[in-house]
Formats: C-alpha cells, sequence, structure tokens
C-alpha cells in the first residue's frame, strides 16, 4: 500500500509539474540547474500567463491580473498586446500611474494602436498629466480629421475622442463617470478563428488584411509562437525582412523549438543569401524533428536551391 | 501468491493511471488525429480500430512495387506539403484504409463530418474560390462508376489528377514520377469486391508493418537508382514510427527503440540525399533490427494508447 501511494504521490506531483508552463520546466531553475534562479530571471509561457490574465481579468480578480500579464511582458517584452492588457489590468485595479507607465510601452510598440492611445489619454487625465493626455487627444483628432469618417477607423476614432474628452472634465462638472472605454478582449476561440482567417488571407494575397487577423488573434490568445511566426512570414511576405527575423526571435525565445519559426527563419536567411546560418537553423529542426517533419524538409528544399524553390 | 502480486497488480494499476492523467492534464488530445475528427464521433473507436483495406494484389512484380510504393506514399503526411503537411494531414486521414472517413471534420474545411472544402484557401493559394462549399468525401474503395475520375492506366488522368491535388490543392512540391505512377496504381487496385466484411481492432504490429514495408519499398526504389522515390519512402517509415511514439508516450523504454529506429532511418535518409555508398546498407540494418523493435511494442501494447481502455482514460 506504501508503494502504491508514493507512486500515487509521484504521480500527483509529475501531474502538477506537467501543469506548469513549458518554459518553467526548461529554464533549469529550482535547483540542481547550473545558475540561480535570479539570475535567469523568470521564465513563463507567455500566451499562458496571457490566458490566466484574461481569466483574472473576467473574474474582476485585478491583482491577479497584474501578475499575469507582468509575467507576459517579462517573457515576451515586444509583445504589445502584454503590455496593453497590463495597463488594462492596472487601470481596473485602481493604479492609474502602473496603467499609464503599461500603455506608454504598448504605444512604444504599435504607436497607430487607437485603443491605446485612448486609453493612455485617459489614464494621464487620472493622474492630473492633463497637458499630456490633451496631445494625445490631439493627436487622435488629427487623424479623425484626415480620415473625415470616411476611414474603416473612422467610428474608433469618434468613440475614442468622446471617451478622452469625457475623461478630460474635472470630475466635480462630470456629469459621466470617467470611462475605461476598452471592450473586453476576444475569446481563445475567436482567436484560434482569426488565425485561421489569417492562413487564408495569406493564401488569398490579402497581406494587410492577414496582418489585422493576425492582431485580432494575439489579443485573444497573447504572444503565442505560431502567431509571432506567422507575424514574421507576413512581415516577410511584404518585403520587411528586418521586421520578419525580430518576429522569428520573438516567437524562438518563447519555445526555442518551434518548427515553423526555426523553418521560416531559415528561409528568411536563404533569401538573405546566409546558407551557413539557414544550416544551422535546419540542424536545430533536424534534432527537434523526431520521426520527421516537413518543416525541415521544406527548408532543406530552400538551401538546396539557394531561393525560394519554384 | 496473492500476496506477493498485490503490490506488482497496484503499481501496474497506478502507473497505467497515472500515465492516463498525465496525457488528460495536456490540453491537446493525445492523438494528433483526434483534431481531425468530430466531436459528435465515438473517438476512442475511431482511433482504436480500422475499416481495412479493399486491396487486390498485382501478381507480377513491377507492379507489386508500384502498389507498395504507392501504399507507403498514401500514409506520408510529407507528400502533401503545404498547410496540409504541417498539420500532418495525408491521403489516409480522409480515405482511411483507401476508403472514406465519415468523421473527419478539420475545423474550418469541413462543413460537417465526412466533409472536406477541396476549393478552400485553407491550404494553397491556387484553388481557392471564396466559397464555402464543402463536399462529401469519396470513398476510393467504391464502385469505380462513382468515382470523378476515369482510372484506366493508358489515359493517364488519375495520375494527372493526384499531381494536380498535390501541388495545386494542397501547395506541394510535385513528387517523382514513381510515387505518383504508385499512387495512381494503389488506388486502382482498390476494388469494393476485396474489402473486408469486418472492421478490426488496430495493433502496433500494423502500423510497425506500415514503416517496414515503406523501409522496404525504399530499398527497391533505390536498387533502381531511384533516390527521390527512396527518400518519400523512408519519410513515409519515420510518420509510422511517429504514429507509433504518441500511442507510447507514458511508456519510456519503447518510446526509446523508437526513438534509436528513427535515427537509423534519418542516417540513411542523409545518405540517400548526399549519394553515400551506405543508404542501402542503413535500410537493410533497420530491418534486420526491426524484430527487436517489434517484439518491444508488443510487450508495452496492452499498456500503450493502443488499447482502447487506456486511450478512454486519457481521451477524458
Amino acid at each position: 500500500m506504501t508503494r502504491l501511494l508514493l507512486v500515487v504521490v509521484g504521480c500527483a506531483t509529475l501531474g502538477l509539474a506537467s501543469s506548469l508552463p513549458l518554459a518553467v520546466l526548461a529554464s533549469g531553475g529550482g535547483g540542481g540547474g547550473g545558475s540561480a534562479p535570479s539570475a535567469s530571471g523568470p521564465m513563463y509561457d507567455p500566451a499562458a500567463e496571457y490566458q490566466k490574465g484574461l481569466e483574472a481579468i473576467s473574474n474582476g480578480k485585478w491583482k491577479d491580473a497584474q501578475r499575469a500579464f507582468t509575467n507576459v511582458t517579462d517573457a515576451a517584452p515586444k509583445a504589445f498586446e502584454g503590455w496593453f492588457m497590463l495597463g488594462y489590468a492596472k487601470a481596473g485595479g485602481g493604479d492609474p500611474k502602473g496603467a499609464r507607465r503599461a500603455y506608454e510601452r504598448a504605444a512604444k510598440l504599435k504607436p497607430e494602436d487607437i485603443a491605446t492611445r485612448r486609453e493612455l489619454a485617459i489614464n494621464l487625465a487620472r493622474i492630473g498629466e492633463t497637458e499630456k493626455a490633451r496631445s494625445e487627444l490631439a493627436l487622435l483628432q488629427g487623424r479623425a480629421a484626415t480620415c473625415a469618417e470616411a476611414c474603416p477607423d473612422a467610428a474608433l476614432l469618434k468613440s475614442g475622442i468622446a471617451a478622452i474628452e469625457t475623461a478630460l472634465v474635472p470630475p466635480a462638472q462630470a456629469m459621466q463617470p470617467t470611462p475605461q472605454s476598452f471592450v473586453a478582449p476576444p475569446r481563445p476561440d475567436q482567436g484560434d478563428q482569426a488565425y485561421a482567417d489569417a492562413l487564408m488571407l495569406v493564401n488569398q494575397g490579402r497581406l494587410d488584411d492577414a496582418w489585422s487577423a493576425l492582431g485580432e488573434a494575439e489579443l485573444a490568445l497573447g504572444p503565442h509562437p505560431d502567431i509571432l511566426t506567422y507575424k514574421g512570414y507576413v512581415r516577410r511576405r511584404m518585403g520587411q525582412t528586418h521586421m520578419a527575423e525580430d518576429y522569428y526571435r520573438q516567437a524562438l525565445a518563447i519555445a526555442p523549438e518551434h518548427r515553423g519559426a526555426l523553418e521560416y527563419y531559415g528561409e528568411l536567411k536563404v533569401l538573405q543569401g546566409d546558407l551557413a546560418g539557414a544550416r544551422r537553423l535546419l540542424a536545430r529542426l533536424d534534432q527537434v524533428c523526431a520521426f520527421g517533419c516537413p518543416e525541415a524538409e521544406e527548408l532543406r528544399r530552400w538551401i538546396a536551391t539557394g531561393a525560394q524553390p519554384s | 501468491m496473492d500476496r506477493h502480486r498485490r503490490p506488482t497488480v497496484l503499481i501496474v494499476t497506478a502507473t497505467l493511471l497515472c500515465g492516463a492523467l498525465l496525457m488528460a492534464a495536456s490540453a491537446a488530445p493525445p492523438l494528433r488525429e483526434l483534431r481531425w475528427t468530430s466531436r459528435a464521433a465515438d473517438g476512442v473507436r475511431q482511433m482504436t480500430r480500422r475499416p481495412g483495406e479493399c486491396l487486390v494484389r498485382p501478381s507480377e512484380q513491377d507492379g507489386a512495387l508500384s502498389l507498395e510504393i504507392g501504399r507507403a506514399a498514401f500514409r506520408s503526411p510529407l507528400v502533401l506539403g503545404g498547410a496540409a503537411a504541417r498539420a500532418g494531414l495525408s491521403c489516409d486521414t480522409c480515405h482511411r484504409d483507401g476508403r472514406g472517413n465519415s468523421e473527419f471534420q478539420f475545423p474550418g474545411l469541413s462543413g460537417g463530418p465526412g466533409m472536406a472544402d477541396v476549393t478552400s484557401f485553407h491550404f494553397s493559394p491556387h484553388r481557392g474560390d471564396l466559397l464555402d462549399d464543402p463536399r462529401p468525401i469519396p470513398d476510393l474503395s467504391g464502385p469505380k462508376a462513382l468515382l470523378k475520375i476515369a482510372q484506366s492506366p493508358e489515359s493517364g488522368d488519375l495520375e494527372r489528377f493526384i499531381t494536380g491535388l498535390v501541388v495545386e490543392e494542397f501547395d506541394g512540391q510535385p513528387p517523382p514520377d514513381r510515387v505518383i505512377r504508385g499512387l495512381a496504381d494503389y488506388v486502382r487496385a482498390l476494388d469494393p469486391a476485396a474489402c473486408p466484411t469486418k472492421d478490426a481492432l488496430i495493433t502496433a504490429g500494423d502500423v510497425l508493418d506500415d514503416a517496414d514495408r515503406a523501409v522496404a519499398a525504399a530499398s527497391r526504389a533505390l536498387a533502381l537508382k531511384d533516390g527521390p522515390s527512396a527518400l518519400v519512402m523512408i519519410g513515409s517509415a519515420r510518420s509510422a514510427l511517429g504514429r507509433l511514439d504518441e500511442r507510447y508516450t507514458a511508456l519510456p523504454v519503447s518510446r526509446q527503440a523508437l526513438s534509436e529506429a528513427d535515427r537509423q532511418l534519418l542516417g540513411a535518409s542523409e545518405a540517400v540525399r548526399t549519394g553515400g555508398p551506405d543508404g542501402a546498407a542503413r535500410l537493410a540494418s533497420w530491418q534486420a533490427e526491426e524484430p527487436r523493435l517489434r517484439a518491444r511494442l508488443k510487450r508495452d501494447e496492452g499498456r500503450s494508447l493502443f488499447n482502447p481502455t487506456v486511450l478512454s482514460a486519457a481521451v477524458q
């Protein structure tokens, strides 16, 4: 019976370990690793943390949400959605200063994003930084004027401007409560659909639309290596190879064995004439792909051709 | 005797439970094929039983080799290319054992179970039509008159159709001529009169047979100095080992044996690809060692996901 208990306890321990983010298990932390945990820094599976954060928000657990989105931004500091949602969680938890900092980081990563500008301005207004809030307002007003209610973002610009104007009214005079106008992010299944849509849009050659769909997917699913890889692919197809490389590297930072990222990054290396770099990525793919995989075979073809195979 | 046996039985039971729970704890289904199996289907039954092939084997040797090459290519995800290959789909996914698949349901591609929209942009930029028009998957082993492509070898229609399917419908690379011919010959050899009357349990031995037959076909292709076809065959054999591996997730000794067998095949494919002299020898060595692998897998089979009870626990 004791032996049975030991097996069951062992099983429970393994079960607990299996529920931890993969990146945690791979970090070598928790004793026995080559470096102290503080040296390697906290490592999390950002997509899983992102989902935790969304769930905490839907349950009104703002502190938990803040913790989860902080983990996302630690693990994927270049992922816009992590910073945006951290701002949202900070604002919801009554920390407009923290929200402002997070939204500023989000705005640096995606300066054109209207929702980020809107939320940044609202939180600036909340902490009394009215001049800065007004300059954000002016930025959106300028875009709205250029758009003249004819662009796809017209409605978003209009509602954003109205929300900032309401936030800028001193509380004593305000007829309405200060808004937090952000609409809840899409559900994971909607993110899957947006990702599938993006794949089809790429095959139709509609790269801008594919890019938008990937943004939607990322808002629902967080910085997931599949999405980052495909963002890189779309950027490559747009001819923006440096951005493509950046996305592939982000994906590989989260998931070093990601087959798609290794393949596409290798193909980019071929296009850049770096065959040695492509071969190194192929060697990694061959290691990762137990039992063979199409990603390795495709990259092998690229390397053999020295270009994109016809 | 009971007193001595009991702890062992308990440990085995607990280990089985542990393995099943570990697999169930993961969000992804334990078998990749379940991802495109209708949720309304009895997934365990679908994964543990097969309809059986309706195959008429040709008597002459060349025809037999072509059929074996086609059979292996039919089961290899590497043949289709593009997004389908990356998802792990092969011809056999929609045409199980060369028949149909009434439970196939791929998100975004199937209206209902057993259907597929072959003109979707999902898999290829070439044949998309922006219409959501899934069609029933045909039974390739049904009456020939019901199939839309004429199968006479003289016309070459079937070969052209299969090439178009791989290259345009799935955005893959054109397979070697011998592989295309093999796929066409395999489809031609399916005959409704040869269908088994009952479905059968899928065993590890069946899947290892797939690998073994693919390796034998690779050796023969290599003897004909057809390296590209041999590579497709080795790829198919490796895929079969991968299908075995996912059924032995909780059984490290079997997995290790499978991994070693796969590494041998990777070495053989490298030798074939680079024109090295020992490709054939490596394949022969793999075949010589195959019985040991078979015995190992057989020992663990009852605790693997080939066992419907274990799979059922893992799926829940």
